[in-house]
């Protein structure tokens, strides 16, 4: 495992108090300025990896490198839900990493790109659900993160929203090069949107594909219709098939 | 409408005590007509609203004070487990306790009156206060107490910009209940302290009536208080929408 990795997992694993084995020993490591996706069926610990990356967990054994420093600056997350403040406004909500840093950044430059920049002013619970989503992802780009971690965040979009999403979350990740470790139960997405898939097992969770996407940037929506796209998608859901098998 | 509704029943039902009074004749010493009520009032309404002031002095003196430090008291006893364990059944005990039975202790170690009745009535108030901020507190949204963490938050920038907002519905909520509780507490304070003279409350000056079977007065007195407590109730529900009328369920407008 290099050492120059953003982060590297050595047999981590996760057992919850309740006797939840949410993760069986897992090896990783994300070279940095990587776009990295998980895809896994539902419940085999992907957002307990997630969380134990962002140290918002300790894991029950094994260790992990991170080559981030802490704060807005090193780390953003995306959580499933939006986890916006309902006592703020969207700028207010976005704003929040760099008050709490106290660095600077643009945030309507973040809103803006978010394609928010008309609701700096309004409310959580004036937005949609698909706006909140994308309030929460301005959130996290805002400081400009080494490390972007996503949990699903497209997954109650439309598949038209997420679409749209999806390149400018990918035209985003090809201006600023951030290492990303994105979660989705949308094999297309991941194989879209990502260099390389982590298929993990159900749980408890196990890596049982790693399959690297070699697309060319920037990538553009007519790939989704072209047969090596197809293939890839293959590959992955092949694995996944193998992996509830197994 | 819905406003008119309770506005006409009650009209009613004041007109209905006015004609029984007068068809059965009864003396005023027993039972006075609303009439006779409004009469009493208006003939010492300056000293009658003297003593309004001195009650709603106290109450909202201890209002005030509970608020504060019952706010306080919730934060502190949210920042360790140990504590709330240790503390909160003290402030149970404390809710629990008729104040009446702490009051004649007070009135002895403490000689200022006004300060005896602020005491009573604080202690009456600040149970909610504390318990729904506490509350309020615990409630904060675990994901985003995550991503304060995950952003190196301070200890006062997560109380200040997470756990007070959390918090601050739960605190209204503590405080509308509390304002009559103060009153409440006032009052009894007022009637068990005894205070008499110029300086005394509304609701000395009701027990004084009362012995002097005065009723109409002291039933002008009872309206009084009544009101005022109406009103604090009212006040308090348009603080707590305007405090959250951008963002909690509590105030959505439509
Ligand atoms: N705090 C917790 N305490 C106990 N068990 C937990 C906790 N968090 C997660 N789990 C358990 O760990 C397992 C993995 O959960 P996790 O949230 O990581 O799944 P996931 O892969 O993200 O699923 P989904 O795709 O549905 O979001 C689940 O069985 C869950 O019940
Ligand atoms: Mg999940």
């Amino acid at each position: 495992m290099s050492t120059d990795a953003a982060v590297t997992l050595s047999g981590v694993s996760k057992t919850f108090p309740s006797g939840t084995v949410a993760l069986a020993p897992v090896d990783l490591a994300i070279a940095p300025g990587r776009f990295v996706s998980l895809v896994g069926p539902s419940g085999c610990g992907k957002s307990t990896l997630l969380r134990l990356i962002a140290d918002l967990i300790v894991p029950s054994s094994g260790t992990i490198a991170r080559a981030w420093t802490s704060g807005p600056s090193g780390i953003g997350f995306v959580f499933q839900d939006p986890t916006l403040m309902p006592w703020a406004t969207v700028a207010d909500n976005v704003g929040l990493p760099l008050r709490i840093g106290g660095t600077t950044g643009d945030v309507n430059a973040a809103l803006a790109r978010m394609g928010l920049a008309d609701f700096a002013k309004a409310y959580p619970r004036e937005l949609s659900g698909g706006m909140r989503m994308r309030a929460s992802i301005a959130r996290a780009i805002v400081a400009a993160p080494a490390m972007l971690l996503m949990d699903e965040p497209f997954a109650a979009l439309d598949e038209f929203t997420r679409f749209g999403l999806n390149d400018d979350l990918l035209a985003l990740w090809n201006a600023h090069r951030w290492t990303v470790v994105f979660v989705t139960h949308s094999i297309r997405e991941a194989v879209f949107l990502s260099e390389r898939v982590i298929v993990m097992s159900p749980r408890p969770g196990r890596i049982v594909g790693d399959v690297a996407i070699q697309f060319d940037q920037p990538r553009t929506a007519a790939l989704r219709n072209s047969h090596a796209f197809v293939d890839a998608c293959a590959r992955v859901s092949g694995l996944l098939g193998e992996g509830l098998a197994a | 409408m819905k406003r008119l509704l309770p506005l006409a029943f009650g009209l009613i039902a004041l007109a209905a005590w006015e004609a029984a009074i007068r068809i059965y004749q009864v003396p005023e010493y027993i039972m006075p007509s609303p009439r006779a009520i409004a009469q009493a009032f208006g003939k010492d309404s300056g000293d009658l609203l003297a003593g309004l002031l001195v009650t709603l002095e106290v109450t909202v003196a201890a209002l005030v004070l509970a608020a504060f430090t019952g706010a306080g008291l919730a934060f502190l006893l949210s920042q360790s487990k140990l504590a709330e364990q240790t503390l909160f059944p003290y402030a149970i005990i404390l809710q629990v306790t008729p104040i009446v039975t702490i009051a004649p202790f007070i009135i002895i170690w403490v000689s200022n009156v006004f300060v005896v009745l602020l005491i009573l009535a604080w202690m009456a108030a600040i149970f909610p206060i504390i318990s729904n901020t506490l509350l309020g507190l615990k409630s904060a949204d675990p994901n985003l107490r995550d991503l304060f963490r995950l952003y190196g938050a301070s200890r006062w920038q997560t109380a200040t910009r997470l756990l007070a907002p959390s918090a601050l519905p739960y605190f209204l909520g503590g405080l509308r209940i509390s304002g009559g509780l103060a009153l409440i507490g006032t009052v009894v304070a007022e009637m068990v302290a005894g205070t008499s003279g110029a300086r005394s409350g509304l609701a000395s000056r009701l027990l004084e009536a009362s012995y002097r079977l005065e009723l109409a007065r002291a039933m002008a007195c009872f309206a009084l208080l009544s009101a005022t407590g109406l009103v604090l109730y009212l006040l308090l529900d348009a603080l707590s929408n305007r405090l959250l009328q951008h963002w909690h369920e509590s105030a959505r407008t439509e």
